[in-house]
């Protein structure tokens, strides 16, 4: 920047150069935005501290209830969505009713006893003020990539029941067997939560599969009959 | 490459684009190198949408200065 300030003086009180002078005028430009941007939008360590210290909260929790079943994420019914974890690892969770399910930590739903937890994803998901008629790519995008840059890009396939999230790239890995078995990774996780934002109706965690720099997820979005 | 660094790259490549284009064309007026700085300034700034760490003081002046090359403009017509 300064030296982009001496170039374009000189050029134009000395040389009288107009390009020259642009061309200082150019640097001087990149150098104050350079200045006011941060090199990292989100500084990635930081973060993923923070992340890991609270999913170790979580793990704790889960692995003192012996909860093992895979998370079914309610949509929000005061702004905040949460995530049920069934006891059983392999729950068949009945019909739900988000709004039917008691906000505890020990709690039923669809006939089966979890617990009641809400992921770091349902805070991200509350502060990135999503508009309430996004789109599922839409949202995933907005707050995977450009809010909290967990992951450079998102696809999201819809195909009836079944919802097929692929992140590239995550930034942030979580390593808490528990949460990852029963939620999903953190961006996975994080997906689950904007799925049940956004579609307004539980989301079921039902997977995800690892692969050269991509992590798929899968759920299956329990639309309520009638 | 992050969002930050593509904004960046993007910048100083339509910066250092506009001042070869002009100064190809003989362009010999600052005003028009200022106003196409303007200009590609805010394409960047709307396409990446970066993060800062305060107000926008660059794209504050830049505005005002491409304001003041309009007004002087205007005036040199009016009058």
């Amino acid at each position: 920047m300064s030296f982009g300030a001496v170039f374009a003086g000189y050029s134009y009180a000395v040389l009288s150069s107009v390009p020259l002078t642009a061309l200082g005028l150019a640097c001087v430009i990149l150098g104050s935005t350079l200045l006011m941007v941060p090199g990292s939008a989100v500084p990635a360590r930081e973060v993923r501290a923070m992340m890991e210290g609270c999913l170790v909260n979580v793990e704790a929790l889960l692995e003192e209830l012996d909860a093992r079943g895979k998370a079914v994420y309610m949509p929000p019914t005061d702004g905040r969505v949460y995530a049920f974890v069934p006891f059983p690892e392999n729950a068949n969770v009945g019909e739900l009713d988000p709004g039917s399910v008691p906000r505890r930590v020990f709690t039923e739903a669809g006939g089966v006893r979890g617990v009641t937890i809400f992921p770091p994803g349902s805070e991200v998901v509350r502060l990135s003020l999503l508009p309430e008629e996004a789109g599922a790519e839409d949202a995933l995008s907005r707050v995977l990539v450009d809010f909290i840059e967990a992951v450079e890009s998102v696809k999201y396939v819809r195909r009836g029941a079944e919802a097929v999230v692929e992140l590239s790239r995550p930034r942030i890995a979580s390593e808490q067997p528990r949460v990852n078995g029963s939620l999903g990774s953190f961006s996975v996780s994080v997906a689950g939560c904007v799925l049940a934002y956004v579609l307004r109706c539980p989301v079921h965690f039902k997977g995800e599969e690892a692969s050269g720099g991509r992590v798929v997820g899968y759920f299956e979005v329990r639309v309520a009959d009638g | 490459m992050d969002k930050q660094k593509q904004y960046a790259t993007a910048l100083c490549g339509l910066l250092m684009a506009t001042v070869v284009l002009l100064s190809a064309l003989g362009e010999a007026r600052l005003e028009v190198y200022v106003s196409l700085f303007t200009v590609c300034y805010f394409a960047a700034a709307a396409l990446f949408q970066p993060r800062r760490r305060f107000y926008d003081v660059v794209g504050g002046t830049l505005l005002l200065a491409f304001a003041f090359i309009v007004a002087q403009k205007i005036l040199e017509i009016i009058v």
